[in-house]
């Protein structure tokens, strides 16, 4: 990158200064672009029911109100619920998931392991030809019974194989020199895997990791088919229902509001009200965004120049 | 005599295996969790492809079921809806493979052609916002922007002087809308991709360029695009492997249960899903998951025969 | 048993109100006989679903009614939700995971019985079932309801027995009424009008169109069992002796309502954004953006009282669009409750289905919620409102067992303008009920057509919506497109599958 500064301090042309002008409007505007859809979520939220129904959502805030945040606070039990499982599901998922991939993308790149490659494609055969949808529900469902069940958000997002595949190209770049050693000083498989393998594959346990965390963080979809009790909804699905249902949610805080300045669920917002809920299950995302997308843009990069 | 020296072989051959067994027999335990998972949610479920040939009823389940030959497929196919599913899938994922692959290319190129570091950190920020939230709140901003009572799409238009559009009864917008949202969402992620292989390129040929008198434009066109042209063209034909597969996510949370706009916006994930919960016909769901299998299983196929002809150290298998 | 008309029981029905206490005594001695008969000796938990959501206090009623049940019948019983967002989603799931659970709501079109049905997901009940575990149910429920829920001869629910009618109202704010210069809303001219003069005037109607009111003018009515609901093929019940079926597509009047729909919808009578709108029923009048709402009687009534109470000076009121003709009673398949194929306890669970529906205790506490918290009897057969903030009165899914002969009515003490515009219809129509057409208790069995109907269904929802909510471009295009997609689903042999069924129906009768 330092070259490339220096190839432009050469020459200091016109061309490179009408290339300064489209590169910044460009990605400003692409900027702009990705930025607005949240920034009038936010503006929404903050707006009085009242505007939003006359003028529409706009990019600031219009007749700013907190009222659409005090009503969710009004009965914030659900809200934690629902992050308390999705918290939980992701923890666990990605402890699980990346100790499983690991272990698999450790294995299948052991040269000495003659079956490797025919496990390799027994893992890989899955990504080519799927059951689908109805077996794959029946299988959840009346196989497994684990419908309404923990497990039956935990389990789909477990394991897969395209994280299998970033997993194994990090650990076959490992020398074998290195692996070797450590078995000679008498290291077993287990413990060269955590004590040799993992401490050098840090940023592909970060990117892989994110993956799978993003996928439960984000996950709705097994939620919609397998879960009933609305106790048990992740967060992703609790917005989706909420927003669906907005008057039922009305409701339910009308019903359970901690102040008793609620007269009916007829008085709350529902528009704003949709903005806040959305807001409150966005934005922890937001904020650990930049870490995390720090140790993503690092991970990919790495990948990706490792080919 | 000879059977006795085949079954020695094969005794050979078997203690051979057993041998192995014991000497892997750490790799092998190890690998147990995966395998069994494996089976058990990805092979197992490929036996209930057989609901694509039965009428199903809820007490006789997938095995308990009567035959029905290919009525399943008969109306999927019959009706048009298979030509229109298909098309739809196919003609989104070009536009959004092409689209996107364009868009962040030049996003790319730009932000390491840009001088100022904070700028540059800042609106790479910015593009990869929407790659962290869930397809659930994109809907939710879609109907922010799009809805012809609220809509901010409107409330522009109307400041504008225009007519304002009704986009949730006007079918035609969605392509253009649904290939808007997908740049959105993936323009940060992708971009990271090629920016790592303009990073990876050799800087001494920018210097002996400079020497040599191109200007910027012309070292953007002849040196840096070309240099990540492998990356691309991996990248491409990868994804021309999945062009059957509808991002469901996507076009559920965006396009809802609004019939209006199922000829433009129908496809094939998304009438699966139908097929299932709406209309209840388990049969007819089940075959149009294996018509999408089988068409996914050919172009992997192909795709991967492109990749190795192109690249023979990217092939996935 | 000698076939009974619903107009006579309608006539019949002042008589059995006066008669519910005895109605009650009764039910209860005949169904502690049933229990001693059959052995109930082991415990079961029984699980229900119920459609809609949990209100604050359901638990706290069910405690009361499951006391009840342990006592009587060694049982309790547990009930999930399946919202109202989502029942359309997870019914049919609920099934096909093969969950064993015992009781289930269920409704002729509207909450999938005959889909249900013919992928056997319930539980056959023969005469003889039914009268060993729920003799009591046997008495009230009327061998016409019994008629309406056999699908090619079999019974597979419990209707409920009420005598609800099956015509939506409007709740209109009177205000708007006066602004707009519209004094009567009574057919549908006058309701194209207000529809119109709102739009001009820059005010949503309602939520959609009014294609059923329209339907309703033109004599007609859905077919039981027929695609999305019934709406596709329509019959003339305003006429007994027209045996026609009337295919929407091949009857004159849909096009003429699509034309109007359209031109109503281009006025702005109702928001472009209906299809993809989450909103309820309800949702537009509460909220002040809609003049109006469409609902049966009873909801309609519920609605305006809250509007008013908070908006006092819109003074929203009930109007019947569709005043011409003499009314149709619901068919009493309208709600019910079904056993699962699945369930491990179809005996207990019919019995304590006799219970819900004919102990006046359980209905009671299922209807009102807690006396004493919730109600307040009045007599024997009225109740006061205390407090219905926690358990909705008649709104906690509980219209499945809904039983005219022990149900009490409210007792209003401070009467409003609306109250007595209520009652005054109520009278009015029930002096007004119009005459049996044979294919009142006719319901098509699709099991022979499952894969058809299911093409229909799937590519109905593309035209069909659009099209009553006038939002296409061009009507008679999208007609064209309707049809065609129609006829390659294979829309045909399910009109003639319903041609041969409806004839082997009258020869029966």
């Amino acid at each position: 990158m330092a070259n490339v500064k220096q190839a432009g301090k050469i020459k200091h042309g016109k061309d490179v200064i009408a290339l300064q002008v489209m590169a910044y409007t460009f990605c400003t505007l692409i900027a702009l672009f990705c930025l607005i859809p949240f920034i009038m979520v936010i503006s929404g939220s903050f707006s009085s029911e009242e505007s939003i129904i006359q003028n529409g959502f706009s990019l600031l805030p219009q007749d700013f109100s907190l009222e659409a945040y005090k009503t969710v606070f009004e009965s914030p039990m659900v809200v934690i619920r629902a992050y308390a499982v999705t918290i939980g599901l992701t923890a666990t998922g990605t402890v699980l998931g990346l100790l499983l991939q690991t272990m698999t993308a450790y294995v299948l790149s052991r040269k000495d392991f003659e079956w490797r490659n025919g496990f390799s494609f027994f893992f890989y055969f899955t990504t080519l030809f799927s059951g689908g949808l109805v077996p794959t529900y029946l299988l959840y469902t009346r196989t497994l019974k684990l419908q309404d069940s923990y497990l039956a958000l935990l389990l789909p997002l477990l394991f897969s194989v395209y994280n299998l595949l970033i997993m194994k190209s990090y650990i076959s770049a490992i020398p074998d020199s290195l692996i070797d050693a450590a078995k000679i000083d008498g290291c077993g498989e287990v413990k060269t895997l955590f004590s040799v393998v993992m401490p050098l594959i840090k940023p592909a346990l970060a990117t892989v990791g994110l993956f799978i965390a993003l996928a439960y963080w984000n996950d709705w979809y097994n939620a919609m088919l397998y879960i009933k009790s609305d106790s048990k909804y992740p967060l992703q699905y609790f917005l989706y229902q909420q927003i669906n249902n907005i008057e039922a949610y009305k409701k339910l805080i009308a019903n359970n509001s901690v102040s008793s300045s609620v007269a009916s669920a007829l008085s709350l917002p529902t528009q704003s009200l949709k903005m806040a809920l959305t807001i409150v299950v966005t934005g922890p995302i937001i904020l650990a965004f930049p870490f995390v997308q720090k140790y993503f843009v690092q991970g990919i990069t790495i990948g990706a120049v490792k080919g | 005599m000879e059977k006795t020296i085949d079954n020695a072989k094969k005794r050979n051959r078997f203690r051979k295996f057993l041998k192995k067994l014991h000497r892997y027999r750490i790799y092998l335990l190890m690998l147990l969790p995966a395998v069994i998972y494996t089976l058990v949610f990805a092979y197992y479920p490929m036996t209930g492809i057989v609901l694509a040939f039965k009428k199903y009823t809820y007490a006789g389940g997938i095995w308990g079921s009567a035959w029905n030959g290919f009525e399943n497929f008969k109306f999927f196919f019959q009706s048009g809806q298979a030509w229109m599913v298909t098309r739809n899938t196919v003609l989104y994922n070009i536009a959004f493979i092409i689209v996107g692959t364009v868009t962040q290319i030049a996003v790319a190129v730009f932000l390491t052609e840009l001088k100022c570091r904070k700028f540059r950190t800042v609106a790479q920020s910015m593009m990869f916002l929407p790659y962290f939230i869930s397809w659930v709140i994109v809907g939710v901003m879609a109907f922010n922007l799009l809805s012809s009572d609220y809509g901010f799409v409107n409330r522009i238009i109307t400041a504008l002087g225009g007519e304002k559009i009704s986009f949730y009864t006007k079918g035609q917008y969605w392509p253009l809308i649904l290939i808007l949202f997908n740049v959105w969402k993936g323009v940060g992620y992708g971009s990271v991709m090629y920016l790592a292989a303009i990073m990876g390129v050799d800087t001494s040929i920018y210097e002996s360029a400079a020497i040599d008198g191109c200007n910027v434009f012309q070292r953007i066109f002849k040196i840096t695009i070309p240099s990540i042209m492998p990356t691309v063209i991996i990248l491409f034909l990868m994804s021309v492997g999945g062009i059957f597969k509808g991002n469901f996510d996507m076009f559920y949370n965006l396009v809802g249960n609004n019939g209006l706009l199922y000829n433009y916006t129908d496809v094939i994930d998304t009438l699966t899903m139908r097929a299932l919960i709406s209309s209840n016909d388990f049969g007819m769901s089940a075959a149009i998951g294996l018509y999408q299998s089988v068409l996914c299983f050919i172009t992997v196929m192909i795709a991967n025969k492109l990749v190795s002809l192109y690249d023979k150290d990217y092939t996935l298998f | 048993m000698k076939r009974i008309s619903r107009r006579d029981f309608l006539r019949g029905s002042a008589a059995g109100m006066a008669g519910v206490a005895l109605g009650g005594v009764f039910g209860g001695a005949l169904s502690a006989a049933a229990s001693e008969a059959v052995d109930t000796s082991e415990y079961v938990e029984l699980k229900m679903y119920l459609i809609g959501d949990r209100t604050a206090d359901f638990d706290a009623v069910y405690d009361k009614i499951n006391e009840i049940l342990l006592e009587k019948l060694n049982c309790k019983i547990s009930v999930d939700f399946l919202s109202w967002s989502e029942h359309d989603t997870k019914y049919s799931l609920l099934f096909a995971s093969g969950e064993a659970f015992d009781l289930i709501f269920t409704a002729s079109s509207w909450c999938h019985y005959e889909q249900t049905v013919a992928l056997g997901g319930f539980y056959e009940l023969t005469e003889e079932f039914i009268q060993t575990y729920a003799p009591d149910i046997w008495e009230v429920v009327p061998e016409m309801a019994w008629e309406q829920a056999k699908i090619s001869g079999s019974i597979y629910m419990v209707p409920n027995y009420q005598n609800e009618f099956g015509q939506d109202v409007l709740a209109v704010r009177s205000d708007i009424m006066e602004q707009v210069g519209i004094d009567s809303i009574t057919n549908w001219d006058e309701l194209y009008a207000f529809y119109a003069v709102c739009a001009q005037n820059g005010i949503y109607a309602s939520q959609g169109g009014p294609s059923y009111q329209y339907f309703q003018d033109q004599g007609m009515t859905t077919t039981g069992g027929a695609p999305n609901n019934g709406e596709l093929v329509l019959y003339n019940t305003q006429d007994p002796s027209d045996l026609n079926f009337y295919y929407i597509l091949d009857w004159d009047g849909f096009s003429d309502y699509c034309h109007q729909a359209k031109e109503l919808a281009d006025m702005g009578a109702w928001s472009q954004d209906v299809l993809s709108s989450s909103d309820e029923r309800q949702t537009g009048l509460l909220t002040g953006r809609t003049a109006a709402m469409v609902w049966n009687m009873g909801s309609c009534r519920t609605y305006a009282k809250q509007a008013n109470s908070e908006n006092p000076d819109w003074n929203v009121t009930l109007v019947d669009p569709v005043s011409n003709w003499p009314k149709q009673v619901n068919s009493y398949i309208n709600n019910g409750v079904a056993i699962n194929v699945s369930s491990e306890h179809k005996e207990r669970a019919m019995m304590v289905l006799n219970e819900f529906y004919t102990n006046p205790d359980v209905f009671d506490l299922a209807m009102l919620g807690i006396e004493g918290v919730h109600w307040e009897a009045v007599g024997d057969d009225q109740y006061i409102i205390l407090d219905e903030s926690g358990y909705g009165v008649n709104n906690n899914c509980n219209w499945g067992w809904t039983n005219d002969t022990i149900k009490r009515t409210e007792y209003i003490e401070d009467r409003t303008e609306l109250d007595d515009t209520y009652d005054a219809m109520l009278e009015a129509w029930n002096n007004n009920v119009k005459e049996d057409h044979p294919y009142d208790g006719f319901n098509l069995d699709t099991s022979n057509i499952s894969t058809q109907f299911a093409a229909v269904e799937a590519a109905l929802s593309t035209y069909y919506d659009p099209l009553v909510n006038g939002l296409v471009d061009d009507v008679d295009a999208s007609l064209e497109a309707f049809r065609s997609a129609m006829e390659s689903a294979g829309m045909q042999d399910i009109l003639d599958e319903l041609q041969s069924q409806a004839e082997e129906y009258l020869a029966s009768l």
